[in-house]
């Protein structure tokens, strides 16, 4: 094995291993997109405030 | 329209296992290893790397952007959803040629995912330490290549009992629909997959010099035959390399079938697909250049030396893989691990080929999962019967191998990115392909899918055009043109009717699929025109 091929198989196993790698982390990790439907804007209702509404 | 259950992925971890269990198959343990080594691992690692960067990723995101699209409008063929998608005759044809694609597809790689359950077989049981065996003529009698018929049997060491075998667990997994079935399927077998790879990476890695009396094969030398880059420049300038390498990125990622279209229909409308996309190509890369790119070669090298390596898939995986396994020590247990590693790559493969049919059949007959597999057992039997019967040379093997998986994989995935490209809109589609993403797609991505990848595709099928059909020497000083033999065994004196009756079986069955489509497109507009009536009504 030449220098070269060294070169050439650490750099496509780098590149392989490190984009399998990123993706995990994003899938593990990475900003999950925003919920558009949630309702956490609905303010909580309490039952002596019922008779109000 | 029946009122069958709608199907889902149960995670979005399924799914892309599911896309990834598509992608790596046998190709990524043998034929791409065995491309390599024959191109020279520099240069070929740079066309192989550019090719996944400009055709590779981009087509898994039209892909997946199409099918969750499709997927919205409640279609899960890639026949449904182009015609949803597009309301034109052609469109339903590109999607109709997709699935009759993976079935031809299917019919001849389940004869090699049955090989591979055999070979585990003949391992366990020890065929292969017999001393003095010949594998070259084992497979030759196995897969009956020296007469038609010669290797229809149901002894239970010869290929009837294994081919019925994966046949069934096929059709099992398939009837028990996405979630029950090929998800749970690629969930534990493509980990079980890489456990099995990695356990005999180990054995390779450690092999050091086998034989004392040939110090040259030694494990570094076997490394060194594929990795090292060679002439680089040569070698780039090399249109067969450009057009191998370009090809087993398409082989490999499942690309221009149709297959990731009927899986990311089965996705949700807000589902991620930017990076469930890269991740399932990204997988697939681990195993085909991480896995592959260490395992087979350098064990085949170290043992056979460089003239065992052929850069046939069949050859290398069922002639001289054996013969590695049985010099090597420990071999029996590895040989067992190393075939039943295939069988589930193959497996994986072969039940996302099968589900774009299924898929098809419900929506154009609109009938039930019971229905739609029987009729794709007669259609499959019928069509893995043809290739198991003709079996001499493995003429129907190679013929539909050659204008199916290379020729017409390469015109359906250029038309579709065409399609997708220019017709939808790169911008609108790019803009599609973000909602919901968890990664950020760059807006270069947009001009890539609307003119480099075409233009690449274009360039790639132009050199296979003039390469393996034309039979150009790619000489301009003295230019010569020698049809190949996949030309002369359709046309002319030496014409073989082998490869004459598989492509008209072929013609037969695009010609069936095509009067399906026709009876079909009547009721998926009306479909289509219902689900938009309240819309229509709302705006008036």
């Amino acid at each position: 094995m030449t220098p070269g091929g060294w070169i050439n198989l650490i750099l496509s196993l780098g590149l392989v291993l490190g984009l399998f790698g990123w993706c995990v982390w994003k899938l593990l990790h990475g900003d999950k997109p925003p919920e558009k439907e949630h309702l956490a804007h609905i303010e909580p209702v309490h039952d002596d405030e019922v008779t109000d509404r | 329209m029946s009122s069958r259950p709608q199907e889902a992925w149960s995670s979005r971890l399924g799914a892309i296992l599911a896309v990834a269990g598509s992608a790596v198959g046998i190709g990524n343990f043998i034929r791409f290893p065995a491309l390599a080594a024959e191109y020279g691992g520099g240069a070929f690692m740079i066309a192989y790397f550019v090719s996944f960067l400009v055709i590779g990723i981009p087509l898994c995101w039209v892909e997946w952007t199409v099918g969750r699209m499709g997927g919205g409008l409640g279609f899960h063929s890639a026949a449904g959803i182009l015609h949803a998608a597009f309301r034109r005759p052609w469109a339903r044809y590109l999607g109709g040629l997709g699935i009759v694609i993976v079935v031809l597809l299917y019919f001849f790689y389940i004869h090699v995912e049955s090989w591979c359950l055999g070979y585990a077989y003949h391992a366990a049981i020890g065929t292969f330490q017999t001393p003095g065996m010949s594998f070259s003529q084992f497979f030759v009698d196995y897969a009956g290549l020296a007469a038609d018929g010669s290797s229809v049997h149901f002894a239970p060491s010869q290929v009837g009992c294994f081919l019925v075998l994966a046949f069934v667990i096929n059709l099992w997994f398939v009837h028990r629909g996405i979630s029950r079935g090929i998800e749970k399927v690629c969930m534990w077998g493509l980990p079980a997959l890489i456990v099995l790879a990695l356990v005999i990476l180990v054995r390779v890695l450690t092999l050091g010099t086998p034989d004392p009396t040939k110090p040259d094969q030694n494990l570094l030398a076997g490394l060194g035959y594929l990795w090292n880059p060679g002439d680089v420049g040569a070698g780039l300038r090399n249109p067969q390399l450009w057009l191998a390498a370009a090809g087993q990125i398409f082989f490999s990622l499942s690309i221009g079938m149709g297959v990731i279209v009927t899986y990311a229909s089965y996705l949700k409308k807000n589902d991620d697909i930017a990076l469930s996309g890269l991740s399932s190509a990204a997988a697939n890369e681990v195993c085909e250049v991480g896995l592959g790119g260490l395992i087979t070669v350098p064990a085949a090298y170290v043992f056979l030396g460089a003239t065992a390596i052929s850069s046939s898939t069949v050859s290398l995986g069922f002639m001289v893989l054996p013969d590695v396994f049985a010099r090597m020590p420990g071999g029996q247990f590895f040989a067992i691990a190393y075939f039943l590693l295939l069988f589930l790559a193959a497996l994986t493969s072969s039940l996302s080929m099968l589900q774009p049919a299924i898929a098809f059949l419900e929506e154009a007959l609109d009938i039930g999962r019971n229905a739609s597999v029987a009729i794709l057992t007669l259609v499959t039997g019928a069509g893995a019967g043809f290739v198991w019967w003709f079996s001499a040379d493995l003429k129907a093997l190679d013929t539909l191998n050659f204008w199916i998986a290379t020729c017409a994989v390469y015109v359906q995935a250029t038309c579709f990115v065409i399609a997708f490209g220019w017709i939808i809109g790169a911008k609108r589609g790019l803009a599609e392909a973000r909602r919901g993403a968890r990664m950020h797609l760059p807006d270069f991505v947009a001009p890539l899918i609307r003119y480099v990848c075409p233009a690449y595709l274009l360039v790639i099928f132009g050199l296979f055009v003039l390469q393996d059909i034309v039979g150009w020497n790619f000489s301009f000083s003295s230019p010569e043109f020698v049809p190949t033999e996949k030309i002369a065994d359709l046309f002319g004196s030496k014409a073989s009717p082998v490869a004459q009756l598989t492509i008209a079986f072929a013609l037969v069955l695009a010609g069936l699929c095509m009067l399906l489509l026709e009876h079909a497109a009547r009721r998926w507009d009306v479909r289509l025109g219902s689900a938009r009536k309240p819309s229509t009504r709302a705006s008036s």
